[in-house]
């Protein structure tokens, strides 16, 4: 599979095991991904504006710096960046965290699960949601 | 010298004697007058008919001066004899009357007894105004004691829902973050699993096996000792159908009971006083104990109730391996296990999560059991106050 067919992901996560958890569950459901990291809202808010915008949005809830409610607001004032999917993969339990993020349009909200097969499970779903997306 | 001469000769009155009974009469009227008034004024004077007697013989006196003076003037006048006679009788009948009196008036009190008396009145008033004192300081102690009793209870009760609830808190953090070292542990090891097993040694394979089990219990443990913490937060007690409730349990239950061909009855059961899903969760760890600890034959479950004025007691009767009397307490405790893991599994939070739930709702649990013949659980609701 060649550079261009991989779907191009931001993955915005503060715990570097969780990311790469995520990179090896795209590996084991075989769905090809490039994925660009952030630790906290700042830096992925720097990311999204410099660069090419990804083809979807992998984002933690609690962050350093500015969290991911916070970025997710940035994302939908922001013209250029509104239309961007956003799926949530978060620890938050919260109705509250649920409530908002449904408000702020995203895609989907998961709450990680503790087997690494159902991340392998939600990495193929975010494989098909990018798959639908694509023109 | 003939008595008609002196009938005819008006006599000839002595002035001094005259003078006298008009100064008799006068002082005599004064006196009554005297008496009258005095009685009038002292209402509390006792016997006051006494004094009244009195003062009609001093008038009695007066006129009988009045009537010599008169007499010595004209002594042939037709009513002065009769006139005597009712003053004599007044007289007499006076004179009884204060005689008859004497003995009550003698035991009238003297003026010194009187002075003593008024003195051992003064000596009892301040006595009773001393004891009076005493109780009123003894009163106001006893009150500072209680206040200061009070303050103290108070403050350790404080302290006590203080403790509780940092408790609580603590066991809900605790239990909150230890989830997340927890899910990476869990998530690589799962992933060691899908990618190496069966590559390595089968040792390997056995510690990898060993790993996921820990991590499995350790999750159960996490998520019952959060539920745990949560008994409290979660208390809103509501008047519950218990065959709801059972029927709820049983629902959620029905995997294990079809898998261990259990058999549920129940009898007609009450209402209780409890948070629904609570009531579901007690039910629901009853019956799931029930069902694990069977005996040989299938199990057999009864779940009834025991309506008394003052509580609902409901039951739940099986015919499993039984527990032995002397672990009827322990056996509610946390993390409280009577069997090997490998045996019957479990994380040994069941029944204290039943006596947390049943004690949030001011109830209690207990158990009666005969080890082989089966065990029966017992809670109790009280009633709501004006249900009784």
């Amino acid at each position: 599979m060649n550079e261009g067919d991989s779907y191009r992901l931001l993955v915005v996560e503060d715990n570097p095991a969780d990311a790469r958890l995520l990179e090896e569950a795209f590996a084991e459901a075989e769905v090809p991904v490039e994925i660009a990291e952030a630790r906290n809202g700042e830096d992925a808010l720097l990311l999204l504006r410099d660069g090419a915008p990804p083809e979807a949005i992998i984002l933690d809830l609690n962050l350093p710096r500015m969290d991911g409610r916070e970025l997710l607001g940035e994302i939908r004032r922001d013209p250029q960046l509104c239309q961007l999917p956003v799926v949530v993969l978060s620890t938050s339990h919260y109705d509250a965290d649920i409530v908002t993020c449904r408000e702020l349009g995203v895609r989907s909200y998961v709450i990680k699960p503790a087997r690494f097969d159902e991340f392998v499970e939600i990495a193929r779903r975010i494989g098909q949601l990018c798959g639908e997306l694509r023109p | 010298m003939p008595l008609a001469v002196v009938g005819v000769a008006p006599m000839q009155p002595s002035t001094i004697a005259v003078g006298a009974d008009l100064a008799i009469a006068l002082a005599a009227c004064v006196l009554a007058a005297a008496v009258l008034w005095f009685v009038h004024r002292r209402r509390d004077v006792p016997h006051p008919w006494t004094l009244l007697v009195l003062a009609a013989f001093l008038s009695i006196v007066a006129a009988e001066h009045v009537i010599d003076v008169w007499r010595a003037w004209r002594p042939h006048s037709a009513w002065a004899d009769p006139l005597v006679a009712i003053t004599g009788g007044l007289a007499v009948a006076t004179a009884l009357v204060v005689w008859s009196a004497l003995p009550t008036m003698l035991r009238l009190p003297g003026a010194p007894q009187l002075e003593e008396a008024e003195r051992r009145h003064r000596e009892e008033l301040r006595a009773q105004r001393r004891a009076e004192a005493e109780m009123r300081r003894v009163n106001a102690e006893l009150e500072t004691r209680m206040a200061e009793r009070t303050l103290e209870l108070e403050r350790s009760n404080r302290e006590l829902a203080r403790s509780n609830r940092e408790l609580e808190q603590f066991a809900y953090v605790a239990s909150h973050d230890l989830r997340e070292p927890l899910r990476m542990v869990t998530s690589y090891t799962n992933l060691l699993a899908r990618r190496y097993q069966g590559k390595l040694d089968a040792t390997a394979d056995e510690f990898i096996g060993y790993a996921l089990e820990g991590c499995e219990r350790m999750r159960q443990l996490i998520h019952d000792v959060l539920e745990y913490s949560r008994v409290d937060r979660q208390h809103q007690p509501e008047t519950v159908e218990c065959e709801e409730a059972l029927a709820a349990a049983c629902n959620d239950l029905s995997v294990a009971i079809e898998s261990s061909g259990a058999t549920i009855s129940h009898d007609r059961l009450p209402r209780v006083d409890c948070t629904r899903s609570q009531l579901v969760q007690v039910l629901e760890n009853l019956l799931s104990n029930a069902i694990k600890y069977r005996g040989e034959e299938s199990p057999r479950i009864h779940v009834g109730a025991d309506e008394r004025p003052d509580e609902v007691r409901l039951f739940v009767r099986d015919n499993g391996i039984g527990i032995d009397m002397k672990h009827a307490e322990r056996i509610f405790g946390m993390f409280q296990r009577l069997h090997s893991r490998g045996t019957y599994p479990g994380t040994g939070m069941g029944l204290a999560m039943c006596k947390k739930i049943v004690e949030v709702h001011r109830g209690r649990i207990w158990v009666e059991s005969t080890p082989g013949e089966g065990s029966t659980f017992w809670c109790a609701f009280p009633r709501r106050k004006q249900e009784t």
